[in-house]
């Protein structure tokens, strides 16, 4: 193995963050407007992907879903698949944009963005898979999605946002003062960049071929 | 501590469905949700029921655990047949007021929906009460074997899944030695809105960080001083083992899937 110590940590830490987002889910579920609730886990992610690159961050957006799952959710992969395209979207652009530019500045155009693609896509989404799902008809979906899901994604993403932007830096420095990291200490994972862009492609992809599906009334 | 090992929502039992494979137990459970599309008139739904009821009786589970499964849905639930109720036309009108019919179709269609619903909850609530979560993280580590072929790190993922699930409760014991910490300090948490309850989580959240960090580190030192060396040719302290009503219960899918295109409308 390349660099067998930094690789066995990068595993244990990926194991931390994913216990730490975790229980942040199952101790900070506050519900909002009727069924939708707010979770915090976004905010750990964002702050794993600000330390340790964009990739833990995905790896992560896939584990803590996965978890939520398997223990407490109870809507099964249909849950599963909205909660890891929800934490993709709004993760990857504000960890993307720090791990680039390195400033504050670049984390906050980062989080907006977050926020923006995190909506786009729930309005997306929701549009072709909730119809399949709960079998309402398209139109009604329509109707649905500017006054529940639009400001329920805008308000969460927000909130996660602010919250990202307080507690990151004084994570970040107890964390170098703890001396467990060290700038630039864990790059085990080669061809990083090509694969975010990969992850990024996939899955604009993804949503474009079920947005024609659903046009042509496939799915 | 045996007890918090035990988190998530798993029963410990002796039943049919507690000694199934869990691998098979999680593609099931998946392939369930995937033929429940299949449903659409009540003969089909019927038979969903039949089989989803059986599924319960056989966990010997008290049925009031999957009640409480439903019970944060509800919203949801209602809120989806009433759109269905209100706004599906044709059929026998009973009674109309401006844009909301109450139809024959509606009904049945919100019927139906409501049966969707409460069935997918029950299969995967059936999941997570029977299989402990580190059993499912070793089926996800057999199920994912194959993408070793394209170099997919499945050894590595499936430690990190298993070293997760061995950290929450770690840290749920940190958490709470933190917050009486930070509550001797005078600290309020779980008291005013939602910014005054997310203002008290940084005082909690930071020590966290630090602790599980550490944690981490000590392990990544641990692991790295009794020589691990990747997953390739470890033994195993968890074995899964195929058995006969393992085949039986897929058989028993099979079966149903059948049923269910020949019923279908």
């Amino acid at each position: 193995m390349r660099e067998n110590r930094n690789y066995i940590r990068y595993i244990t830490f990926l194991a931390a963050f994913g216990a730490l987002a975790y229980l942040s889910v199952v101790f900070l579920k506050i519900p909002m407007i009727a069924f939708l609730r707010y979770e915090p886990k976004d905010i750990i992610l964002t702050i794993g992907g600000i330390i340790f690159g964009p990739i833990f961050a995905l790896i992560l957006c896939v584990v803590v879903p996965f978890f939520e799952m398997i223990t407490v959710s109870s809507t099964g992969v249909i849950g599963f698949v909205m909660n890891v395209i929800a934490a993709v979207c709004f993760v990857l652009p504000p960890v993307v944009a720090y791990k680039k530019w390195k400033r504050l500045r670049s984390l906050v155009i980062g989080l907006v963005l977050g926020i923006v693609a995190l909506t786009i896509a729930m309005l997306l989404w929701n549009y072709v898979l909730t119809p399949l799902f709960f079998g309402y008809p398209r139109s009604t979906v329509l109707k649905m999605l500017v006054p529940i899901i639009l400001p329920f994604n805008l308000i969460k993403g927000g909130l996660n946002a602010v919250f990202t932007l307080i507690l990151y830096k004084p994570i970040v420095n107890a964390l170098l003062k703890s001396n467990t990291l060290n700038k630039n200490d864990l790059n085990v994972i080669p061809n990083e960049q090509r694969w975010t862009s990969y992850t990024v492609i996939l899955l604009i992809i993804l949503t474009i071929v079920l947005l024609v599906l659903s046009y042509f009334k496939v799915v | 501590m045996m007890n918090k090992l035990l988190f998530g929502r798993f029963i410990p039992g002796e039943s049919f469905v507690h000694h199934l494979d869990p691998r098979n137990k999680l593609l099931m459970s998946f392939y369930y949700i995937g033929i429940i599309f299949l449903a659409n008139n009540w003969s089909t739904y019927l038979c969903l029921f039949l089989f989803t009821l059986l599924a319960v009786y056989l966990s010997s589970i008290k049925m009031g655990f999957f009640i409480r499964g439903v019970r944060p849905l509800i919203w949801l639930i209602l809120f989806t047949v009433l759109l269905q109720v209100f706004f599906t036309r044709g059929g026998k009108v009973f009674w109309s007021w401006g844009p909301i019919v109450l139809s024959q179709y509606g009904l049945v269609n919100g019927v139906y929906i409501f049966m969707r619903f409460v069935l997918i909850i029950f299969m995967s609530t059936l999941l997570t009460l029977t299989t402990p979560p580190l059993s499912l993280a070793d089926a996800i580590e057999a199920i994912l074997k194959p993408l070793r072929v394209v170099r997919f790190p499945v050894y590595e993922v499936a430690l990190m899944l298993s070293i997760a699930l061995r950290f929450v409760p770690t840290l749920m014991d940190e958490t709470e030695k933190i917050m009486n910490a930070q509550r001797a300090r005078g600290v309020d948490f779980g008291e005013g809105n939602l910014f005054q309850q997310m203002r008290a989580v940084v005082p909690l959240l930071i020590p966290l960080f630090v602790s599980s960090f550490n944690r981490a580190e000590d392990l990544a030192i641990a692991m790295e001083a009794r020589g691990y060396q990747g997953g390739e040719g470890r033994s195993k302290y968890r074995i899964l083992t195929w058995h006969y009503r393992d085949t039986f219960v897929v058989l028993a899918f099979i079966a149903l899937t059948g049923i269910l295109i020949w019923l279908r409308a």
